[in-house]
C-alpha cells in the first residue's frame, strides 16, 4: 500500500513538474519556451550557454517550487527511515533462502546418484534373463509419458531477481505476521463481517473503469455490458456500490479484469518474475500493468495529496480482514513457499488470460 | 426372411446393448457421475451436525480415497527426473508421507467450505481426451466462488479416477512439481523426504 502512497507522490510529483514545464493555465507550451519560463525566473539569460549555470538555474528553480507538505516531508523522512531499517532488519534474517545449483552441477549429481543405484542393485541377472520383461505389469515411466502436460512446469524458470524475491517474500511475510495480520484481527474483532464486505463492495465498484476499459481492449463484449450493468445497478441500488444486488439477485459475476490480463491476451509473456513490496508476487508484464490500471483508478485523479493512498490503504488493509488465515494455510502446506508462490501466481495469471 | 431379418435386427439390437454395457464404464459421463456422487455426498457428511470432525473426517476419507489415485499423484508430483532419483525403498516412503500431507491440506480446505452452508456447485463443459476426462467445477460461495477443475483418468480394473485437481487455475500436481524441482536442486533427498516428515502433521489448534 505504502509503495502505491509512494507511486502517487511520484506521479504527483510528476504531474506538477510536467504542468510546469509544458503549460501555462492549461495552455501546451512548446518545450524550450517552458525552459525559457524557468530561466526567467531564476534570472539566467539564455544568452549565458554555460551548462554548469543552466543546471544550477534548473535545480534551484526545481528545489525552490517543488510542493511544500513540511509536515508530511517530515512523515516521509520517517517513513523512509523506518522503512530502512525494516529492510535491513529483513535481509539480514535468514530468509527463505536456496542457493539453487547450476544446471551442470545438477546433472553431476544426477549422475551420481545414478551411479549409486546401478552400484547398489545388481542388474546383471535380470538383464541376462530378459525373457520375462514383457510381464512387468507396468513400467512407471509410461506414466510420465502419458501425462506430459505437467512436463512444462520442469524447465528452468527463468528468475534472475530470485535472490531479492525471497527476501522480499520474507519481507511480506514479516510484515503480514508482525503488523497487518494483528491489525487485521483486532479490527476485524471490532467491525461486523458485513461492514467489511460492504466496504470491500464499495471499492471493488470503484474498479469499474479499470475493468471496463480492459474487457474492451481484450474485445470481451459481453462481459463489458455486465460490467456495465453491474456498476449502474450496484451504484444506485446497492448504495453507491456498498451492496452487490448484481450478483447477490441477478447473478451477474464480477469479471476481474486488468492491463496485465490485456497485454498477455495479445500475446506478451510474463517476463521474470518480481515480488512486489506489501502487494506480493507479480511478473514484469502484470507490475508494468499495475502502474496502467493505476490510471484508470477514480482515486488517483481524487482532490488531496494524500486521498489516493490512504483509500488504497484502507482498501488493502480491509481486505487483508477479510481473509485472514489463507496465506498461513498455503504457508503451511508449502514445501518451499517462495516456489509454490511463484508458481501458483503464474499459473493462475495464465488461467485467467485464458479465459 | 423376415425372420431373417427379425434375427438380424435382434442380434444388432443385442451387440448394440453388449457394446453399451462394455463403454459405459469407460464412458466420459461415468467419471462426471461419480464425481457428482463423491461431492453430494461429502456435502452431505458436512452438514450432518450430529457427527463429530473426527468422524467426519473417516466419513469423507471413505468416500474420497477410491477417487483419488494418489500413487500417481504422488509420482507426477515428484516429476520423471526426481523420481528416478529415488530408490524404491525411498519411494515407498514418499509415497507415504505425500499422500497423508495431501490428504492433510484436502480436509483443511474442507473444514474452511464446512461453515458455509450456502455453497452450490455448477458442473462446466467436460472436455474429453483419449481415456481422460476434465471436469470443471465452480463452487460458489455466499461473497466469492471457487473455480475447480477435477482431472479423472481411465484404468481397467479402478475406473475412473482423479489424477490432478485445478483450483482457480493452480494445478496441485505443477505446483508440487515446481516445489519439489527447487528443493532438490538444493536438498538430498533425504533431506527433502525429512522435511516433508515434520511437516506431515500441521498442528491443530
Amino acid at each position: 500500500m505504502t509503495i502505491r502512497a509512494y507511486g502517487v507522490e511520484f506521479m504527483d510529483a510528476a504531474r506538477f513538474w510536467s504542468c510546469r514545464l509544458f503549460s501555462v493555465d492549461g495552455f501546451v507550451k512548446s518545450p524550450i519556451s517552458a525552459l525559457r519560463t524557468i530561466f526567467e525566473e531564476s534570472h539566467v539569460r539564455l544568452s549565458t550557454l554555460n551548462p554548469s549555470k543552466i543546471a544550477r538555474a534548473l535545480i534551484l528553480n526545481f528545489y525552490l517550487c517543488r510542493p511544500k507538505p513540511t509536515f508530511y516531508e517530515f512523515i516521509r523522512v520517517g517513513r523512509i527511515f523506518l522503512a530502512a531499517l525494516f529492510l535491513t532488519w529483513c535481509f539480514s534474517g535468514p530468509a527463505v533462502a536456496y542457493s539453487p545449483l547450476e544446471s551442470d552441477e545438477l546433472e553431476q549429481k544426477d549422475r551420481d546418484t545414478q551411479q549409486q543405484v546401478d552400484e547398489a542393485v545388481e542388474f546383471d541377472e535380470f538383464d541376462e534373463f530378459d525373457e520375462f520383461d514383457g510381464f512387468d505389469d507396468f513400467d512407471e515411466f509410461d506414466e510420465f509419458d502419458e501425462f506430459d502436460e505437467f512436463d512444462r512446469h520442469d524447465e528452468a524458470v527463468f528468475d534472475p531477481l530470485s535472490g531479492y524475491n525471497r527476501a522480499m517474500t520474507t519481507f511480506n511475510d514479516r510484515l503480514y505476521f508482525w503488523a497487518v495480520k494483528p491489525a487485521a484481527t483486532g479490527y476485524a474483532r471490532i467491525t461486523p463481517v458485513l461492514v467489511r464486505q460492504s466496504v470491500n463492495n464499495f471499492f471493488r465498484n470503484l474498479g469499474y473503469p479499470a475493468r471496463f476499459i480492459n474487457c474492451i481492449l481484450q474485445l470481451k463484449g459481453e462481459d463489458a455490458v455486465n460490467e456495465t450493468a453491474r456498476f449502474l445497478l450496484n451504484s444506485t441500488a446497492g448504495m453507491a456500490g456498498f451492496f452487490d444486488p448484481a450478483r447477490d439477485s441477478l447473478g451477474i459475476e464480477p469479471h476481474d479484469e486488468d492491463f496485465g490480463q490485456t497485454l498477455g491476451r495479445y500475446g506478451l509473456g510474463g517476463g521474470f518474475h518480481l515480488v512486489l513490496p506489501f502487494l506480493g508476487p507479480s511478473n514484469l508484464r502484470d507490475a508494468t500493468g499495475l502502474v496502467v490500471d493505476m490510471f484508470m483508478d477514480p482515486v488517483f485523479y481524487m482532490e488531496g495529496y494524500y486521498t489516493g493512498s490512504i483509500s488504497w490503504t484502507v482498501d488493502g488493509f480491509n481486505y487483508a480482514s477479510l481473509h485472514i488465515g489463507e496465506y498461513e494455510r498455503i504457508k503451511n502446506e508449502a514445501i518451499d513457499l517462495y516456489a509454490f508462490l511463484r508458481n501458483a501466481y503464474e499459473q493462475n495469471r495464465e488461467k485467467k488470460i485464458r479465459e | 426372411m423376415k425372420k431373417l431379418i427379425g434375427a438380424l435386427f435382434i442380434l444388432l439390437l443385442m451387440g448394440n446393448v453388449a457394446f453399451a454395457e462394455k463403454t459405459d464404464a469407460d464412458a466420459p459421463e461415468a467419471a462426471e457421475a461419480l464425481l457428482r456422487k463423491s461431492i453430494e455426498s461429502v456435502f452431505d457428511v458436512l452438514k450432518n451436525e450430529a457427527l463429530t470432525s473426527q468422524e467426519q473426517k473417516e466419513k469423507i476419507e471413505a468416500i474420497v480415497d477410491p477417487v483419488f489415485n494418489y500413487e500417481l499423484i504422488a509420482m507426477l508430483s515428484l516429476g520423471r527426473r526426481n523420481w528416478s532419483r529415488l530408490d524404491p525403498e525411498q519411494r515407498e516412503v514418499f509415497v507415504e508421507r505425500f499422500v497423508t500431507r495431501l490428504k492433510d491440506s484436502y480436509f483443511e480446505n474442507i473444514a474452511m467450505i464446512q461453515g458455509d452452508a450456502e455453497t452450490n456447485v455448477d458442473y462446466g463443459e467436460r472436455e474429453v481426451e483419449s481415456g481422460r476426462v476434465h471436469i470443471p467445477v465452480r463452487a460458489g460461495m455466499k461473497d466469492s466462488s471457487v473455480d475447480m477443475r477435477y482431472k479423472f483418468h481411465f484404468s481397467e480394473g479402478e475406473g475412473w479416477r482423479i489424477y490432478d485437481v485445478e483450483i482457480n487455475g493452480v494445478s496441485i500436481v505443477a505446483s508440487y512439481r515446481s516445489q519439489f524441482n527447487q528443493v532438490l536442486a538444493s536438498q538430498s533427498v533425504d533431506e527433502m523426504l525429512e522435511a516433508l516428515k515434520t511437516l506431515e502433521a500441521p498442528e491443530v489448534e
